[in-house]
């Protein structure tokens, strides 16, 4: 643990990531936890900025130093890729970035092309999109390198849109491609782009993200309806797999000691030993969106639009309540708060006790998580991006 | 004259001086050619190393050391960059695309003006690549705002289809400004016969149908209507997908198989669905796990580079004269209008087209559809019509 802590503040100090950041779809720890607090209300005058963006999205924004990071899809094809960065403080474009779709970009309507949330390590923005196109960029949006998956894999085929988000870490970039047809993972070097390995997936649809397992040798943990499986970060080989259900559309998480795993049955692994062992499962914990874990609680919203809070020893209910609405994005927790968008842009502020404190509804869907850095929310809409801040 | 010595010095140092100014001159005329000259060999060297990236990250060293010299170019060295987008490399073209929208959004935002003349004339030449001419096009818009209205008017045959598809917005936007009546009509057909995006020529349909014209969707597209089918074979599991059954083992020159319960038969199959769609539901009747295949001859005048476009939830397969041109094992995963595109080379004469249309076993309400739209037309979308053959 201590090398881990040690490793960690390395990174911290050498790269340019900040306490404060946002770095990927649920938070730097994809978690859904943030290292500060968020508004505890919400009106019109807490608006401190609002942007159009082009296209459309349901990717969430990631904050890096003082930077925004959005992605977008525009066009009748939706084969426009964008990438581009606001300042936090002003709202004001920093650069803008696009691209031509190499793959195929067919998606449902309710989605985007620009489905997939980017990831960061501070010095390096890496844009995944639904046509399998990966974009990585210097923080001032200088092109490093562009790759097409799609290209190199035509027969990648899920025209309901793929959505699964990049996983960075250790320098090396993680994308999940799984389908009914071409189906892998692969691993990339972040300073080049260049495949490091390459999985075969079951030929299956699936929108889960890959997770980074930290260890002495980091590994990434991938899910699906085939199962667990973990897999040493340098090599893609395989450390160890769990045979489950798991699942194909909230993903996992992890914290020190455990694995949570939403699927048609909801796991909660021990993985303080080589193979991870069960702690519990549950068939009545069904999350919609991918869940939060915080310290002793969980939190998941159901289809049916209610907030879930259990304890995470055995899943008893610490409470519930209803929020209402249908939910694409996953919720996050900012200081004592769960942060909640439906669909139809309604953002539902909860204390940890499972009090509503605020609602307010932006103008316009919201379907990507939002992101908080720095005492502010951001939220992205499909066409729009929000921050919200303390007057 | 007399010149003194003291003269004389000053005289010869003064021509001396004038001798190397001279020189200096003509070496700075050659030298600023040079200078040109190397750096032009420098960028067009950098715009070739991007050039040469590949699939699976083949070349990306030299093109990344190669990107950081174009990135840091002059805007006006961005056209020569666009000139050198190449549409059938699309990794690079993205490289390429990063490297001119960097340089010219840093000297856009130092407030200096952007060289118009010459991304118009990229605009304009249909020579340079549709994407790049598309590019340069969105930048002028963005630092001129009179380039839409002076360029737009005149892409309405354009072979990009973004401009295209501006230029038959702005038609059907004059066209809904007419009385209803022959100059309307006649406005929204010169749309028409340009579009090429479904949702426009949708659109242009359902006016045109309001104003009681007749509108040959099927003819506009180039949808192949005409089949002969025969099924069901058997897919239980899925399996059928790759098993050869006879209409592919002989190109579908029997009359008659085995079939998933029993013989069948071709039975001939015209569609009237004014997207051409042919609903094997109807057509062969309800079957899950199941298999058909659609077959259809197509007459060329002349060897020619199409696209066959396909729609279908199905898993399909297509051979074109007994070669396999698609294959997509994907079932149920949405569609969207030109869902599969395969370029092929269509023979002189007649070409046989086979389509394996695969159902498979859910039995979900939205995975109940079992149908296929097949087109044949050119890269832009344009219908290629089968030929009238004049009979040996």
């Amino acid at each position: 643990m201590q090398r881990q802590l040690m490793a960690l503040a390395v990174i911290l100090t050498s790269a340019n990531i900040g306490y404060s950041d946002w770095l990927g779809f649920r938070g730097s720890n994809a978690d859904g936890v943030a290292t500060s607090d968020a508004p505890i209300s919400c009106d019109e005058n807490s608006v401190a900025w609002s942007t159009d963006t082009p296209g459309r999205a349901v990717s969430s924004p990631i904050v890096v130093g003082d930077q925004v990071i959005v992605t977008s899809s525009s066009g009748l094809r939706q084969d426009r890729l964008h990438v581009i960065s606001y300042d936090v403080r002003t709202g004001q474009k920093r650069w803008h970035r696009q691209f031509w779709a190499t793959g195929r970009t067919q998606c449902h309507p309710t989605s985007a092309n620009a489905a997939p949330t980017p990831a960061s390590d501070g010095e390096n923005i890496v844009a995944f999109f639904s046509s399998n196109d990966v974009v990585c960029l210097g923080i001032n949006g200088d092109l490093k390198w562009f790759r097409g998956l799609g290209n190199d894999y035509p027969r990648a085929v899920n025209d309901t849109g793929m959505a699964s988000s990049p996983m960075l870490a250790e320098g090396i970039v993680v994308c999940q491609v799984e389908n009914q047809g071409d189906s892998f993972v692969e691993g990339l070097d972040v300073n080049n782009g260049k495949p490091l390995w390459r999985l075969e997936r079951p030929k299956l649809a699936n929108w889960t993200s890959p997770v980074y397992l930290p260890g002495d040798d980091g590994f990434v943990l991938l899910k699906s309806d085939a199962g667990i499986s973990a897999h040493r970060l340098r090599s893609g080989e395989q450390a160890w797999d769990y045979e489950a259900d798991a699942g194909g559309i909230p993903s996992m998480i992890v914290t020190q000691k455990r694995i949570y795993v939403p699927g048609s049955t909801f796991l909660v692994l021990d993985r303080t030993g080589e193979q991870p062992t069960l702690a519990w499962d549950s068939q009545k914990i069904k999350p919609d969106p991918s869940p939060i874990v915080a310290g002793e609680r969980l939190y998941f919203i159901n289809s049916a639009g209610v907030l879930n809070c259990l304890d995470t020893q055995r899943g008893d209910r610490v409470w519930r309540l209803r929020i209402g609405g249908k939910y694409w994005a996953s919720p996050i927790l900012a200081g004592n708060h769960v942060y909640a968008v439906n669909d139809a842009g309604q953002l539902t502020i909860v204390s940890k006790e499972g009090e509503k404190i605020a609602q307010y509804t932006f103008d316009g869907n919201v379907l990507g998580s939002p992101a908080v850095s720095d005492g502010a929310l951001y939220v992205r809409g499909a066409s729009k991006l929000w921050k919200v801040a303390d007057r | 004259m007399k010149i003194d010595l003291q003269g004389k010095i000053t005289l010869i140092l003064a021509i001396l001086c004038i001798t190397c100014m001279g020189l200096c001159i003509t070496c700075m005329g050659l030298c600023i050619p040079c200078i040109g000259l190397a750096q032009h060999t420098c960028l067009n060297k950098s715009i070739a190393q991007v050039n040469a990236v590949g699939n699976e990250g083949f070349g990306h060293e030299a093109a990344m050391a190669a990107w950081q010299q174009l990135g840091t170019a002059d805007v006006a060295q961005a056209p020569t960059i666009l000139a050198n987008i190449n549409a059938d490399k699309p990794l690079a073209a993205n490289w390429l695309r990063a490297a001119v929208d960097q340089i010219v959004e840093r000297h856009v935002n130092s407030g200096k003006a952007l060289p118009k003349s010459e991304f118009e004339k990229i605009v304009f030449d249909q020579a340079y690549a549709p994407i790049a001419r598309r590019m340069a096009y969105e930048w002028l818009k963005e630092c001129d705002s009179t380039a839409e209205a002076r360029i737009i008017p005149k892409m309405l045959n354009d072979s990009s289809l973004e401009m295209r598809r501006d230029a038959v917005a702005l038609a059907i936007k004059h066209a809904q400004q007419l009385e209803k009546g022959p100059e309307a009509i006649k406005q929204y057909r010169v749309a028409l016969t340009a579009a090429r995006d479904f949702d426009q020529i949708e659109s242009i349909h359902k006016t045109l149908t309001q104003f009681g014209e007749k509108v040959e969707l099927q003819q506009h597209f180039g949808f192949l209507i005409n089949w002969k089918l025969v099924g069901p074979f058997d897919n239980t599991d899925k399996d059928g997908f790759d098993v050869a059954y006879g209409p592919e083992q002989d190109l579908a020159s029997k009359n008659s198989y085995t079939g998933k319960s029993g013989e069948v038969r071709w039975s001939e199959h015209t569609t009237t669905d004014e997207y051409g769609t042919v609903n094997l539901n109807e057509a062969v009747g309800k079957h899950m796990g199941a298999v058909t295949y659609a077959y259809t001859e197509f007459p060329a005048d002349r060897q020619q580079e199409v696209d066959l476009r396909l729609v279908s939830k199905n898993a399909t397969k297509i051979w074109l004269n007994g070669e396999v041109v698609m294959s997509n094992e994907v079932y149920h995963t949405g569609s969207s209008f030109d869902q599969y595109i395969g370029h092929v080379t269509m023979k002189l004469g007649k070409n046989s087209i086979l389509v394996k249309v695969c159902q498979n076993e859910q039995t979900e309400a939205w995975a109940q559809e079992w149908q296929f739209q097949l087109r044949v037309c050119d890269k832009l979308g344009t219908a290629v019509l089968a030929a009238v053959l004049a009979a040996k």
